[in-house]
């Protein structure tokens, strides 16, 4: 019998090996199969689906503007719900803030999932590194906008049962989306971030590129929305050492007070561009007046930042990514986060010395010059609140208020949102189970994961 | 010119082995001394066989006279004799009463089997019943005469992507719904149009899973396994040659339902007088009338008079634009087929070579010619070792001939019926169709090409010519290592090459029309696009090669028979494509003109546009590799157990399914009954029964499972280039799934007249391709992906019944099928099923319904007041046609029937007297329904698009009475045209029987008396004589359109001559 089974066992030895390259070849030419450095770079180098991709959702809510009911009234119904903290339908079927971070997420998986095996040419090791860095870089930065805007505010207490993300790691699109703890998700966050800044180089190309102090930024951000704020300053620290540039907004050459939007594109505060698409339930929207009333007269982030028109036209022009907020709302980390990050960590931990130091630094370029004191000796409280006011005021419509909300709510300090609809005032109390918005009804009904409840 | 070496070595090398060998000659003849093909004749001492051909004749070398021959037969008790002294051998045979049928092995393209061992379905086109029609495509022919198999009817908008459907369709996706075409041992990836039909031997059809699924995840829609004739060792050398020619009438043109010139002509001076179009005089430049329009304006400004207006006009309603075609296109088409054959073999080696040479001239004086040399010899170099070397070689080229009704367009879409090509003396008249006389006429001032059309010349100017070449060469060898046991590798590489070439010359409107739209008038005339001619030039390129290895094991038994065949198989196909196109090509002087395609150019008729490039590339490789293993065991000649199991990988499968182990089975059981001691049913002394269920697969090639991206631009900021992700890896796609379930019995009644068999299959179809909805949480950022997501069932009987009705001289054979298949979808994307996404598209899968159901709108008459058409508005007669059209529900809808066939079949009869024979082929198509074509009246007035119908159409109250054709309109109200063509009204019954084909033949008898002749026949074969019955008159053909041009008829003369 022996003699019948070795032709057979020929074939199989001959085929098996050889099968699997055999079958890899692609199937149109036309088309690329990613197997190089450079076709992985450039699944991320199109900025309009990289760096556009965030959500704008998180300022809808974040009480920092107001529709009057003459403009809500023109707005879709899912807007609408979502502006007054509805309980569901907040995001209609043709939204697609979602889809669009999940789409970034999934093209870093294919990198991550496949760049390890590709074949590196000599020389080519540094932008290997950056493109995988950049891979974790903006899964990282995707699922902290997620859990952010989709999960409840991290809580040491109940993260290991809170929903988190539906966290996706692989590209295989047959898998069924799951949603798991808070507690994972941030930890994937951190374990993504911190990849990123081991791989990433100092400088980038531009700031359209991911860069390590942009990387230390964003861990010092999801730090912070721990409440963890030891390791937040750490890495605000980080960032600060290699990039601590601030614009004087007196003088510097990236601002032109003149015109509409002040700011022009790429200035060199910014860390990393991140790009929220807004929509008309923004651009339509006027200044919150209490936030409006804040700034101080020689503020000129006053001027900058809001056109101050009095009543109804009172709108945000202070928009870091420069052009017309019509379209895109920079949302991403920059320099001044850092400083103010920096400043109320210390605060926190009692230095507040060395905190209104970096406050003051500051604020020295956003006065008017030689109109503005520097703050000394106040209490820790004292000076832990102007820290936050100043945060409000200097990061103001950069998608980060509600996430601020959520968690200084978390340290206790019961901020209410209210709405004037219609002659009648809706609440959002501090800690409520709205602050995790509702997951598209369309996820829910195709994927079967869990919904948030609210 | 290796190849060519190996040509001439195989036609010369037998030749002189032959020469030197002593021949013992013989011929087997049944009892009425008819010669028996394929016995085998077996020399007991010498240990050689050999099988007896067409005539009988076996020839067998270096044989002693004392040896002893054995000579058997199927059907046949096996005859022991002496060899002797005697030159030549007769040896009549005795039937063992089993089977008179000729047996023909059947061919499943990994072995040969014999029908009577078989488990599984197929069926054998033998060569006799293969040549009874004549024509110059290889498959043309099986499309009505096979059991199992039915022709799709063309009438069907969404239709499958071959005709060919072997029992029922089987998927939902229609580009793939085409059976496996097996050439001898492999797929066929070339042109099919390059095999010679004169060198097929047989045609098998695999059509279930016990047959089929040795070919796996491409089996579903059922196997053709075209087998070409080969030689055989120890045969006298034999030449035939045969030779047609095929007169093709004209198409009747007049049949086609068409508008009467006069109708339109007043049709159109009704909308005149509305003023209809009048707003389009504002814009010269891109908005020409039709000539009953012109006429009109010229007689409204006062150019003509008004009886000359209405002279012309009258002219106009009695021509009939079919008769300018009929005179300037259509002639009768004539095909000419010769085919020459020579083969023979000596004990080492056997070789065959034929030639074929193809010349069609078809209606419209299109032109095709074909040359094929086809090659093969088998070489037994060590005793046990055979190999074989096959070569099939062929060339075509077809030029493109005059214009076909309906191809050249009017001012509005469609040519008015009334159109003059020509004037009295045939000179060519020129059409209006793009730009207004008036406008083009004074244009450029002078300074432009002649900027007419004039279709009845344009298309001497227009030519496209098809080139291609295909070869197909092969290598296989066996290595019988014992007896029973054979290693054998196959190895085949194809290539073909396209190059189709369309000219627009010079003096062509295309060419003219080009130049004249790109000038730049000024005070220096500019011309972008040169004056010369317009080359577009297509090339595709396909290699495909196969490698196969396998082993054999055939082992008899007194009491047990054992085959087993097992091995694995790689293919690669690849296909290779470029279009380009030259500017002032001259053909001559081989020289072109460069021109600009980067820049935008303001064009005459305004706007501004590059000039077209046409260039692109394209590119694919499929790839498969496979395992496969097959047995079949028989005891006692009565109890026949077959297993097969089949996996594969492709690299359009998915990762997963790559990597996972899901082999494709069957298994099949065969009990033939009447050898049981028990079986006393004398009324029928053979009984068959046959089982089997197995899997088979559907590939689509175009849906692939790996990550493809795509570069489309650079970032502005980085300078460095992005790409989009346009195909997302499904790891988990894979082939679709068929499970058959087949039934079947063989019988064959007391006396021999009648067999035949009986089956009944179940196909269980899953993972139907699809769009499926996507989680956005994927990533994949689209809507929907394709998955394997349906399901859907069929099932079907096949009967045969074959019979003898007289014997002796007259012998009068007949043949009858008839199948039946139903097809539900049970499962399938769930989408809000509206009326107007179903109605009348033909073909919408809905959940437990056939794809192909006819649903319609319920019919309630005509509005007696105003003719308009009615239907039913929850249980209202309404004529709210936005509500049936846009609002209305799918469960409103009328279910009329099936849109295809659902039952099908063939009788055929044969007679034989003395040396004449005719064959009469029918064939018929049951239960289902068609869609008439009627008149749509936005059609015909944005269009010109007339129908018959419109004589018929409801014009005063009572009219209703005796028509169904609504009244005409104006203005027009599309969603009430819309409304009434998905109408039930518009459901007539497609049944009908036709007559395929007759074959009428003489055969010359005693032929030796000519020298060297073995054999001649005559024979005349009549084509597409037409419908015989149909259920509904008001169909022109069930099988084609009612607006599309019917087959004509054509009628072959022809000479088959053996020496």
């Amino acid at each position: 019998m022996k003699r019948i089974y070795f032709p057979f066992l020929i074939t199989l030895i001959f085929f098996a090996p050889a099968c699997k390259k055999f079958l890899d070849k692609k199937n149109n030419q036309k088309q690329v199969v990613p197997t190089s450095v450079r076709d992985f770079q450039a699944l991320i180098e199109e900025t309009r689906a990289t760096n556009y991709a965030y959500s704008f959702s998180a300022e809808v809510g974040a009480g920092d503007y107001y529709l009057p009911d003459a403009t809500l009234k023109d707005l879709d119904e899912s807007t609408r719900n979502m502006y007054v903290w509805n309980k569901d339908n907040l995001f209609s079927g043709t939204n697609i803030e979602w889809g669009n971070l999940y789409k970034l997420i999934y093209k870093c998986n294919i990198i991550l999932n496949d760049i390890d095996a590709i074949e590196r040419l000599p020389g080519e090791e540094e932008e290997w590194k950056a493109v995988k860095g950049s891979a974790f870089f903006l899964r990282g930065n995707c699922y902290s906008q997620l859990v952010w805007l989709w999960s409840l505010a991290y809580d040491p207490a109940t993260a290991e049962h809170d929903l988190g993300a539906a966290l996706r790691l692989k590209p295989d699109f047959n898998e069924v989306s799951r949603r798991v703890s808070v507690q994972e998700s941030y930890r994937q966050i951190i374990s993504d971030l911190e990849q990123a800044a081991g791989l990433l180089p100092v400088t980038s190309a531009h700031v359209v590129i991911p860069s390590r102090p942009a990387a230390y930024a964003l861990l010092s951000r999801i730090y912070l929305s721990m409440r963890n704020y030891d390791k937040a300053l750490v890495y605000a620290d980080s960032c600060l050492q290699m990039r601590d540039y601030l614009m004087d907004y007196n003088t510097d050459p990236n601002i032109t007070p003149a015109v509409s939007y002040p700011f022009k594109r790429f200035n060199p505060e910014m860390l990393y561009l991140c790009g929220a698409l807004t929509t008309s339930a923004f651009f339509k929207g006027i200044a919150d007046t209490a936030l409006y009333n804040m700034y101080a007269e020689d503020d000129l982030r006053k001027k900058m930042f809001f056109n101050g028109n009095k009543g109804t036209l009172n709108r945000f022009k202070g928009n870091y990514e420069g052009n017309n907020i019509q379209a895109v709302l920079f949302t991403g980390p920059a320099t001044d986060e850092m400083m103010l990050v920096r400043a109320e960590c210390l605060a926190r931990k009692g230095d507040v010395a060395l905190a209104l130091n970096n406050l003051n630094t500051l604020l020295r370029k956003r006065y008017k010059t030689g109109r503005f004191t520097d703050y000394a000796s106040l209490s820790d409280a004292d000076a832990l609140q102007l820290i936050l006011d100043e945060r409000r005021k200097e990061l103001v419509f950069r998608g980060l208020r509600w996430m601020d909300i959520k968690r200084l709510n978390k340290e206790g300090a019961n901020i209410s949102l209210k709405r004037m609809v219609n002659g009648s005032i809706i609440t959002l109390e501090p800690n409520s189970l709205r602050y995790a918005l509702p997951i598209p009804d369309n996820v829910i009904q195709l994927s079967g994961m869990q919904q948030n409840p609210r | 010119m290796r190849l060519l070496y190996l040509i001439l070595a195989g036609v010369l090398l037998p030749v002189s082995i032959m020469a030197q060998s002593v021949i013992k000659k013989g011929v087997v003849l049944t009892p009425d001394h008819n010669p028996v093909k394929g016995a085998t004749i077996r020399a007991v001492k010498k240990q050689e066989a050999t099988i007896s051909d067409a005539y009988g004749i076996f020839i067998l070398q270096g044989i002693s006279n004392d040896d002893t021959l054995e000579v058997s037969h199927i059907g046949f008790k096996t005859q022991v004799l002496r060899v002797g002294d005697a030159k030549a051998l007769t040896i009549v045979l005795e039937t063992n009463g089993q089977t008179l049928e000729e047996v023909t092995v059947a061919n499943t393209g990994f072995q040969k089997i014999k029908p009577n061992e078989v488990t599984g379905s197929l069926t054998v086109i033998d060569n006799a019943l293969y040549n009874q029609q004549t024509g110059y495509s290889v498959l043309e022919r099986i499309k009505t005469i096979t059991n199992g198999i039915a022709a799709f009817p063309s009438r069907v908008g969404v239709g499958p992507a071959s005709d060919i459907v072997v029992r029922g369709i089987s998927t939902l996706t229609m580009s793939i719904q085409k059976p496996l075409i097996i050439l001898d041992d492999f797929e066929y990836q070339g042109d099919l149009e390059n095999i010679n039909p004169n060198d097929v031997e047989n045609i098998t059809v695999l059509k279930d899973a016990a047959a089929s699924a040795i070919w796996g995840a491409r089996a579903a829609n059922g196997v053709i396994v075209i087998t070409t004739k080969k030689s055989a060792f120890n045969r006298r050398t034999a030449i035939a040659f045969n030779a047609n020619i095929t007169v093709g009438l004209q198409p009747d043109l007049k049949k086609i339902k068409e508008i009467s010139p006069a109708d339109l002509v007043d049709l159109e001076q009704f909308l005149f007088d509305q003023k209809y179009r009048f707003a389009d005089t504002a814009m010269p430049q891109n908005s020409a009338f039709t000539p009953v329009y012109e006429l009109l304006f010229s007689r409204q400004k006062g150019t003509i008079t008004a009886e000359e207006a209405d002279r012309q006009l009258n002219l106009l309603r009695q021509h009939d634009v079919r008769d300018d075609f009929k005179k300037l296109f259509y002639r009768n088409a004539v095909n000419r087929q010769y085919a020459l054959s020579v083969n023979g073999g000596a004990q080492n080696v056997s070789w065959g070579l034929s030639l074929g040479v193809d010349q069609n001239i078809g209606n419209r004086s299109e032109a095709t010619d074909r040359y094929t040399v086809s090659f093969n010899n088998i070489y037994k170099p060590l005793k046990k070792l055979d190999v074989g070397v096959s070569v099939l070689y062929a060339q075509t080229q077809t030029n493109s001939g005059a214009p076909g009704y309906g191809t050249i367009r009017g001012a509005n879409s469609a040519l008015p019926v009334y159109t003059q090509l020509v004037d009295a003396h045939n000179n060519p008249l020129p059409l209006y169709n793009k730009y207004r006389s008036t406008y083009i006429d004074t244009l450029g001032g002078g300074r432009l090409l002649d900027w007419h059309y004039y279709p009845a010349t344009d298309y001497r100017y227009n030519t496209i010519t098809q080139r291609g070449r295909g070869l197909s060469a092969g290598i296989n060898m066996d290595y019988r290592l014992t007896k029973w046991l054979t290693i054998k590798g196959n190895y085949r590489y194809q290539v073909q090459d396209e190059r189709t070439a369309n000219l627009y010359a010079a003096n062509s409107f295309y060419t003219r029309d080009l130049v004249n739209n790109y000038t730049q008038l000024g005070s220096a005339i500019k011309y972008p696009v040169p004056a010369g001619d317009i080359l577009d030039e297509s090339t595709s390129n396909t290699t495909a090669q196969n490698l196969r290895g396998q082993l054999l094991v055939d082992k008899r038994w007194t009491q047990h028979y054992l085959s087993f065949i097992g091995g694995a198989e790689i293919s690669d196909a690849k296909t290779t494509g470029r279009s380009d196109r030259t500017y002032g090509y001259s053909a001559d002087i081989l020289t072109y003109t460069s021109v600009d395609y980067a820049n935008l150019y303001p064009m005459l008729m305004g706007g501004s546009s590059n000039i077209p490039s046409g260039k692109s590339f394209t590119g694919t490789t499929t790839r498969f590799a496979s395992f496969f293993t097959n047995g079949l065991y028989v005891y006692k000649d009565k109890y026949s157990l077959s297993a097969s199991a089949r996996r594969d990988a492709s690299n359009t499968f998915g990762v997963a399914t790559n990597d996972r182990w899901k082999p494709l089975w069957s298994a099949g059981l065969a009990w033939e009954l009447s050898k049981e001691k028990f079986y006393c049913l004398a009324a029928m002394p053979y009984l068959k029964l046959r089982t089997s269920y197995g899997y088979q697969g559907n590939v689509d090639p175009s849906k692939v499972a790996v990550m493809v991206m795509a570069y489309s631009g650079t970032n502005s900021l980085t300078s460095r280039p992005y790409a989009e992700i346009v195909n997302f890896p499904n790891p988990d796609l894979r082939w679709e799934q068929t499970a058959i379930l087949n039934l079947a019995l063989d019988y064959r009644l007391a006396g021999d007249r009648i067999s035949g068999s009986i089956e009944y299959y179940h196909k269980a179809i899953t993972d139907l391709y699809g769009e499926a909805p996507v989680d956005p949480t994927t990533g994949t950022g689209v809507t929907s992906i394709a998955k394997n997501m349906g399901n859907a069932k069929g099932h079907g009987w096949d009967l045969s019944v074959n019979t003898v009705n007289t014997k002796g001289l007259l012998l009068w054979n007949t043949r009858f099928f008839l199948n039946t298949y139903k097809m539900k979808v049970t499962k399938y994307r769930d989408v809000p099923l509206l009326a107007t996404s179903i109605v009348g598209s033909g073909f919408t899968p809905v959940n437990g319904y056939s794809p192909y159901s006819y649903f319609a709108f319920a019919w309630a008459g005509l509005d007696p007041q105003t003719g308009d058409p009615q239907g039913y508005k929850e249980g209202q007669v309404s004529k709210d046609y936005n509500y049936f059209l846009n609002l209305s529900a799918f469960s409103s809808l009328k279910y009329i029937g099936s849109f295809i066939p659902t039952v099908t079949g063939g009788l055929a009869n044969d007679l034989h007297w003395k040396n004449l024979s005719i064959s009469v082929s029918m064939n018929y198509k049951l239960g289902y329904y068609v869609m008439r074509s009627s008149v749509d009246y936005a059609s015909l007035v944005f269009q010109q698009t007339g129908h018959s119908d419109y004589e018929k159409r409801w014009r005063a109250p009572g009219d209703e009475s005796h028509t169904q054709v609504p009244s005409f309109i104006y203005p027009i109200n599309g969603q009430r045209d819309a409304f009434y063509k998905s109408a039930e009204v518009l459901a007539a019954r497609g049944d009908h029987l036709r007559i395929s084909y007759i074959n009428l033949g003489y055969d010359l008898k005693k032929p030796e008396q000519l020298k060297g002749i073995r054999n001649v026949r005559a024979y005349v074969v009549a084509n597409n004589l037409g419908i015989l019955w149909r259920a509904d008159k008001a169909v022109n053909d069930p099988d084609y359109d009612d607006r599309s041009i019917p087959p004509a008829k054509s009628i072959s003369f022809g000479v088959n001559l053996g020496f």
